[in-house]
């Protein structure tokens, strides 16, 4: 109680000082306020992703335990009768399951085929209980049911015809209900479903007699007797899972993309760490004074210290407060660019609505204050411990900073290099490469100090020569203030370095996609029926128009690809069969290969795997894979692993011929084709296109076309990236800004004796333009090393532990200019205000000023 | 005016019972790579009530030895002993806490909390010392109003002149009746008419309280109003006979 | 005053968590209807459009007793009592309706069950047991489309099924023989079964007029309704887990319309008595809703040799003489009468075997076996019986 009292008055004295100079206060708040937004919106982002993902399959999963699936896509719809009558299996449930478009509404549909009979212990919104109309479902027309909202969108009612295009054909389908879900949840998540009758669906999908899958519900306590009663039933070739293990893998799929959205917001909460560390400094700074005087008055240091630490907190919460809020805004426009991305690359996602969690924001909560109380500790101990006697006497503390730059710039590479042997570790995971990664960049910005009094010994005289003595004293006056300037110059070499490196990394990545494209790209014209994932080969080509293609006129000849999902030993996996001959061996880049792998390939039962699908499942050449197929389960040797930007998850290739032998499946979902020598490609696709008309709605791109299609998505998927830079940018922006307001406003009786010694406003404006925009060049400078350091980590370590990608590492000398322009920029820019307000100012004010 | 002096004891050396006792106290400081002795086994007894000055030339370490014996500052050697207790063998927070409780201080500079105002300024020993809270706002008040300041409470110490940031200083020193009152050129920064007021009031406020004060100076003419001069000259205290008439 | 803003601050945080906390726990809970009385299921349903039973017609077998599509309802319902050999008493209701979900459309209409899923026909399943010494009444309703093999009714070879409940002919000799012996199968999904083979004792009955049953005023608003009235029954009953071999009799009726109850019907009281003296007894007693019975209503007394006399409404003295009411569902059935028909000189006290014998399932009804005895032509009888009743709910 009495302790409290005194630290009131202490307290006061504190905070006055602080709204005295709100530019501080705002800026160290702001910094909080950007790194916390940052994060808050990725993390709002991806949450909201996933919680859609997840209630849209648990309310088309329902309260299904246990799916049985194909060898190959299907299921024999016998396997279901047999299931439920011989087995007495009660509580299973026929689905077949796609995706379409409703035309009206640019979204991509989940279509869920059910038996409403069926469905009461599985998906109440499906069941004949919750009020489906059997007369209009089960009865032969083809009707549907679509949520209340999507309706109103649409502006359908009851009786009106909705027009759905699936794998390029349109049906119709009536509107004869509106699905109704239990609460509020499964509400929102039935929202990109249509609800139609299991032969409705069949019909859709041209998959009359089959089923996607049979969902069952096994309880508890007889699952073993009942699992190995049901398997005595299935045929050769099905599976039966766990329902929740199929969302486990979709959701490991997006995990990495996830984890890098995450590191990339930490780095911008990093830089806003930066930020605070420097105001909370100079604020220390400018009240040595008024520190050194309670001291004397008998404050003791730990007083000081917690004084000091209670403004952080203020601080840190004010921002995080400003910062939560702000990032709620921007997640609203990023969950649209994550959304899509994950669209492209994984599967049909629809986010309606941004899902504001407890967790994410107590998250950031406790990051936002946390980092603030970080950045300001050591500031603070700093100024707890400066002895009172040198305080009073107001003399600079510089001496001791120069002492300690060798000590510290060794600490810095002991770190650095602690860092870079955690890469040695093996399956060190993502975690560990940012962890290094981290230790790096603070290893490399202990060095800094050093660095600039390097560099100013070399700029020194070039200044003098260049700009005479105004030029030599900027220089020096970088390195008297070096604890101060180091800072700021640090900041910005950290956020120019991570847009360094993220271009490089960007840049990289696309330059190899491209070059792998070109290659793997050879036929002039491809055909492909639209599929809902991009990434995602789902749909097939209807023979009539592959036939009709095929003869076209102008084609000299052609080969075709048939893409599936199967299961293997490793779970569900990408299998894409493939005519060509040994002539594919121009196509496919192969990173290893067994012997005569393209002669043999037609023959023997071996397959190629992607380079991401060998990392991922850790398999080499020599190692078998299983797949079952619809002889059974049968094992392929791994003879060759290739290069594919494609598929993240990985793909396995076999020749047709082979999959042909073990699969009773004979549709194709893509078509390549060659033109003749003379015939000119674009028209040759605009030949195709008119045979199309009228049936199946197909992609007919040229090879230059798909090119440019792939690298869209490409870049799409990237925008996340490129949003987060800019957002590092302008946090580091408004560091370097207030780091350098502070500097000069702090200097303003030094500055203030230079203008009363006969210097001018002009000459004034020199010298503090000349000295932020050294430090500008000294950070631009800087920044390049750790920038293609940084670059290198995330090509060759963090991208090859996410993906398992071998990527060209390509540095645009563009890059680099631009990054030290950058830097310039910022540090001119932000030198503006400050001088401005000096060479203002009377000098006679400055110098009286106690 | 000038307040009489009393001698008390001719001899300066040891007394045992002596309110403020400085043996052998030993400091010098770095600079660069060389070492400059300021003080060498100083001595100095003071008794309760005592009005000392401490004469000496800028940079003879008058500063230096205040800061000894107000805790600020640790000797190298030798011993602080206040009140009884021995400053010297104490850690950092100690001297500090020590300090807060029985020290005041008056700086050249005033030294003022520039975001605390007037009467918080006066109020702020009181709080650190510890003091509950009901009384003490009357307390720091009764002070101010001591000073002559009684109606500026309010006011911060921008709004404020040299004199009367430093007669806030005074009341400031004395508002938690500490043990010992130090004057660091109290009157340094001030004119001649304003520095000969706040001699006066420092003076009358230091004896009608009964306090030890030590003030540091080298302005001879406050050499009148103190019970003993003492100079220090080569890093050790030299007593000095002073009269109103040696001011030169 | 610092304090004081603390305390806001505070304030909002914990604003701030309740919402959040508000956010995560969304109400789950869902509810799901209650079931459906008969009289809403059956009355004003649309029927345009259907076949309707307009008056007696020529019956060929066995066809007729397979399905008759066009027409909206139809019911193949067993009723039995069975006795194990130290005399433990079980009655079992079995029942394979069949409903017709739109009207006919020409030929294109058809039964199709095999591939396909599409189909105008729905198959709903009652199977109820009720084990009289432990007063234990189990019951369960499954309904399948009539289509890929879910479920059907087939004249040729004959089986009426719903998944793995299913009537199926076991003679396939004679084909034309329209008393042909059935097996009847049924697995509920708790374990209780039966496996019973059911051979006709007595010749096939055309209930009413030849078959030709009318229960309202209007045109159409009757239907065809055929009885096999005894039938030697023998197989097994598994309840509880135990097995029990049994013989008894059964009752069967066939019936198919597209009638509803007309206005101002609220129910029916059906009775299905088998007497030790070899007659069978079938009455048929509609109500009204202003509580009189109505003119429809009929019944039929069939002879051991077969021969069948109509019984009238005016005919028939009937009593209630207890009542039960349900725990489930709102509604109270009498559960003890004294029937009188004093033109066959015939007395008897009814008396359900236990109270609870009702079937909730989507349509709400009561099947329950009962004890008979009492007088005919002055010879003391006993007997066992059913006894189906609708329409007592209290407040509707």
């Amino acid at each position: 109680m009495r302790d409290k009292k005194s630290k009131n008055l202490l307290w006061l004295s504190s905070i006055r000082f602080l709204l005295r100079h709100p530019w501080h206060f705002a800026l160290s708040i702001l910094g909080v306020a950007l790194g916390v937004s940052v994060v808050v919106s990725i993390d709002l982002s991806n949450n909201s992703a996933k919680k859609a993902f997840a209630l849209s399959t648990e309310a088309v999963t329902g309260k299904a335990t246990h799916q049985i699936k194909g060898a190959a896509e299907n299921l024999d719809e016998d396997v279901y009768i047999k299931l439920r009558i011989e087995g007495k299996i009660r509580k299973s449930a026929p689905v077949v399951k796609g995706y379409g478009r409703i035309s009206g509404m640019n979204k991509t549909f989940q279509i869920l085929g059910v038996d409403p009979l069926a469905e009461a212990p599985f998906r109440d919104f499906a069941s004949q209980q919750s009020g489906i109309e059997l007369g209009d479902f089960i009865t032969g027309k083809n009707t549907g049911l679509i949520a209340q909202p999507v309706a109103e969108q649409l502006q359908l009612s009851l009786g009106d015809t909705m027009i759905v295009s699936v794998g390029g054909r349109a049906q119709n389908i009536l509107l004869s209900g509106v699905i109704k879900a239990g609460n509020d949840r499964s509400r929102r998540a039935l929202e990109n479903i249509l609800l139609v009758d299991i032969s409705t669906a069949q019909r859709m999908f041209n998959m009359q007699g089959q089923l996607s899958r049979i969902d069952l519900i096994l309880p508890d306590r007889r699952e073993e007797a009942l699992l190995s009663r049901i398997k005595g039933l299935l045929p050769q070739g099905t599976l039966i899972t766990r329902s929740d293990s199929r969302s486990e893998t979709v959701a490991q799929m997006s995990r990495a993309f996830e984890f890098n959205l995450q590191a990339l917001s930490m780095l911008a909460l990093l830089v806003g760490m930066f930020l605070i560390y420097n105001t909370m400094t100079f604020s220390v700074v400018q009240r040595r004074q008024l520190i050194g005087r309670l001291r004397a008055l008998g404050t003791t240091k730990n007083e000081i210290l917690t004084i000091i630490l209670k403004e952080a907190l203020l601080i840190g919460f004010l921002g995080t407060l400003l910062g939560i809020i702000a990032g709620i805004f921007m997640a609203q426009g990023l969950v649209k660019l994550v959304t899509q991305s994950i669209n492209d690359l994984y599967f049909v996602l629809s986010v309606q609505e941004l899902s504001i969690g407890l967790f994410p924001l107590a998250k950031a909560a406790v990051l936002g204050i946390g980092a603030t109380i970080i950045a300001a500790f050591w500031p603070a101990r700093e100024a707890s411990k400066a002895e009172v006697s040198t305080v009073l006497r107001r003399s600079s503390n510089e001496s001791k900073i120069t002492r300690r730059l060798l000590p510290l710039a060794g600490y810095g590479l002991i770190i650095g290099l602690v860092g870079g042997t955690l890469l040695l570790i093996p399956n060190g995971g993502i975690a560990a490469g940012y962890i290094s990664l981290l230790f790096m960049i603070v290893g490399f910005s202990m060095m800094i100090p050093l660095l600039i009094v390097g560099m100013a010994t070399v700029f020194r005289p070039l200044m003098g020569k260049l700009n005479g003595i105004i030029g030599k004293m900027s220089v020096r006056g970088v390195v008297t203030e070096l604890s101060r300037t180091s800072v700021a110059i640090a900041a910005l070499v950290v956020a120019v370095a991570a847009t360094v490196g993220v271009g490089v990394m960007v840049d990289s990545f696309r330059g190899t996609v491209v070059s792998w494209l070109e290659a793997q790209l050879q036929a002039d014209v491809y055909v492909q029926p639209p599929s809902a994932v991009s990434r995602k080969a789902d749909a097939k080509l209807e023979p009539k128009l592959v036939e009709l293609l095929k003869e076209t006129e102008g084609v000299s000849r052609w080969h075709t690809v048939r893409s599936v999902d199967v299961q293997t030993n490793y779970g569900t996996d990408q299998l894409v069969a493939i005519e060509q001959g040994v002539e594919a061996q121009e196509t496919y880049q192969l990173k290893e290969s067994l012997e005569n792998f393209w002669q043999r390939y037609m023959v023997e039962d071996i397959v190629m795997v992607s380079e991401a699908y060998a990392y991922r499942h850790n398999v080499s050449l020599g190692d078998s894979l299983f797949i079952t197929t619809d002889r059974g389960r049968q094992a392929f040797t791994i003879e060759a692993i290739n290069f594919d930007y494609a598929s993240d998850i990985g793909t396995i290739t076999m020749h047709r011929d082979i999959y042909k032998q073990y699969f009773d499946d004979r549709a194709i979902s893509g078509l390549a084709l060659y033109a003749m020598d003379g015939m000119s490609v674009d028209r040759l696709v605009e030949r195709l296109r008119n045979r199309a008309q009228g049936q199946q709605e197909v992609f007919i791109r040229s090879n230059k076309g798909l090119r440019e299609a792939s690298i869209a998505i490409f870049d799409r998927t990237f925008t996340v990236t490129i949003v987060l830079r800019m957002l590092a940018i302008i946090v580091a922006f408004i560091g370097i800004l207030s780091a350098l307001m502070a500097l000069q406003l702090e200097r303003s009786r030094e500055l203030a004796v230079l203008r009363a010694n006969g210097m001018t406003p002009g000459q004034l404006w020199n010298y503090v333009i000349s000295q932020t925009g050294i430090m500008g060049i000294m950070a631009g400078i800087l920044s390049v090393p750790l920038g293609i350091l940084m670059a290198y980590i995330l090509v060759y370590v963090i991208n090859l532990r996410s993906f398992g990608w071998t990527l060209q590492f390509m540095i645009d000398p563009q890059v680099l200019l631009q990054a030290v322009g950058l830097a310039i920029v910022a540090a001119l820019l932000a030198g503006l205000y400050p001088s401005r307000k000096m060479a203002q100012a009377n000098p006679a004010d400055a110098l009286r000023n106690d | 005016m000038f307040g009489r002096h009393t001698t008390k004891n001719e001899n300066e050396f040891m007394a045992q019972d002596a309110h403020i006792q400085l043996k052998d106290l030993t400091k010098s400081y770095k600079e660069g790579d060389k070492s400059r002795s300021v003080l060498d086994e100083l001595n100095l007894s003071v008794e309760e009530g005592e009005m000392i000055v401490l004469l000496g030339r800028s940079g003879s370490g008058k500063s230096t030895l205040l800061n000894l014996v107000s805790g600020i500052d640790k000797p190298d050697s030798g011993e602080v002993s206040i009140g009884g207790t021995d400053l010297s063998d104490m850690n950092e927070k100690d001297r500090t806490l020590f300090r807060r409780k029985h020290i005041g201080f008056v700086f050249q500079s005033f030294n003022l909390i520039p975001t605390l105002t007037a009467l918080e300024n006066v109020l702020l020993p009181l709080k650190l010392k510890g003091e509950t809270d009901g009384d003490i706002i009357e307390k720091a008040q009764r002070y101010l109003d001591e000073v002559e300041l009684g109606d500026r409470g309010d006011s911060y110490p921008d709004r404020l002149s040299g004199g009367e940031q430093q007669r806030v200083a005074i009341a400031r020193a004395l508002a938690h009746e500490p043990m010992l009152i130090l004057a660091d050129e109290p009157t340094g920064n001030l004119d001649y008419e304003t520095g000969r007021t706040i001699l006066d009031m420092l003076n009358s406020l230091v004896r009608q309280n009964g306090r030890t004060m030590i003030i540091a100076t080298h302005d001879q003419d406050i050499c009148q109003i103190a019970d003993r001069v003492v100079e220090l000259k080569g890093g050790k205290l030299h007593n000095v006979e002073h009269s109103a008439a040696a001011v030169e | 005053m610092k304090r004081g803003m603390r305390y806001i601050f505070g304030l909002c945080v914990i604003v701030l968590l309740g919402i959040g906390l508000w956010y995560t726990f969304d109400d789950d809970t869902e509810k799901i209807e209650a079931s459906v009385s008969v009289a809403d299921a059956m009355g004003g349903a649309d029927q345009e459009g259907y076949l309707r039973a307009n008056g007696p017609r020529e019956f060929v077998f066995p066809d007729d007793h397979g399905p008759h599509p066009g027409f909206k309802t139809e019911w193949w319902y067993y009723t039995g009592n069975l006795f194990t050999e130290d005399g433990r008493q079980f009655g079992y209701q079995f029942t394979i309706f069949r409903n017709q979900l739109n009207p006919p459309q020409g030929d294109a209409d058809s039964l199709a069950f095999g591939k396909g899923w599409n189909t105008n026909q729905l198959y709903l399943g009652h199977f109820a047991i009720s084990d009289v010494q432990a007063k234990n009444h189990v019951f369960e309703e499954r309904y399948s489309r009539g289509a890929a093999g879910l479920a059907g009714a087939q004249t040729e070879p004959y089986r009426i099924w719903v998944e793995d409940w299913e009537i199926k002919r076991t003679d396939t000799d004679n084909s034309s023989d329209k008393s042909f012996p059935v097996q009847i199968s049924a697995t509920m999904e708790g374990g209780p079964s039966i496996d019973l083979s059911v051979v006709p004792a007595k010749p096939l009955v055309l209930q009413g007029e030849q078959g030709y049953d009318r229960k309202g005023e209007s045109e159409g608003n009757a239907s065809y309704y055929l009885s096999f009235t005894r039938m030697e029954t023998k197989g097994s009953i598994t309840i509880n887990g135990n097995r029990f071999e049994i013989s008894g009799s059964s009752w069967m009726d066939h019936e198919w319309s597209t009638s509803a109850l007309g206005d101002g019907q609220e129910g029916w009281d059906w009775f299905s008595l088998q007497l030790s003296n070899g007659y069978d007894l079938m009455y048929y007693q509609l109500r009204n809703n202003n509580g009189s019975v109505s003119k429809f209503t009929t019944g039929s007394l069939i002879s051991p040799e077969g021969q069948k006399t109509i019984i009238n409404q005016n005919d028939v003295q009937i009593e209630v003489l207890e009542r039960w009411e349900s725990p489930y569902s709102n509604s109270v059935y009498p559960s003890s009468w004294k029937l009188e028909i004093p033109k066959v000189d015939l007395s008897l006290d009814l008396q359900t075997l236990f109270p609870d014998q009702e079937m909730n399932v989507s349509v709400r009804y009561y099947e329950g076996t009962l004890s008979v005895s009492g007088e005919m032509d002055g010879e003391s009888i006993g007997g066992n019986g059913f006894i189906e009743m609708t329409g007592y709910e209290k407040n509707k």
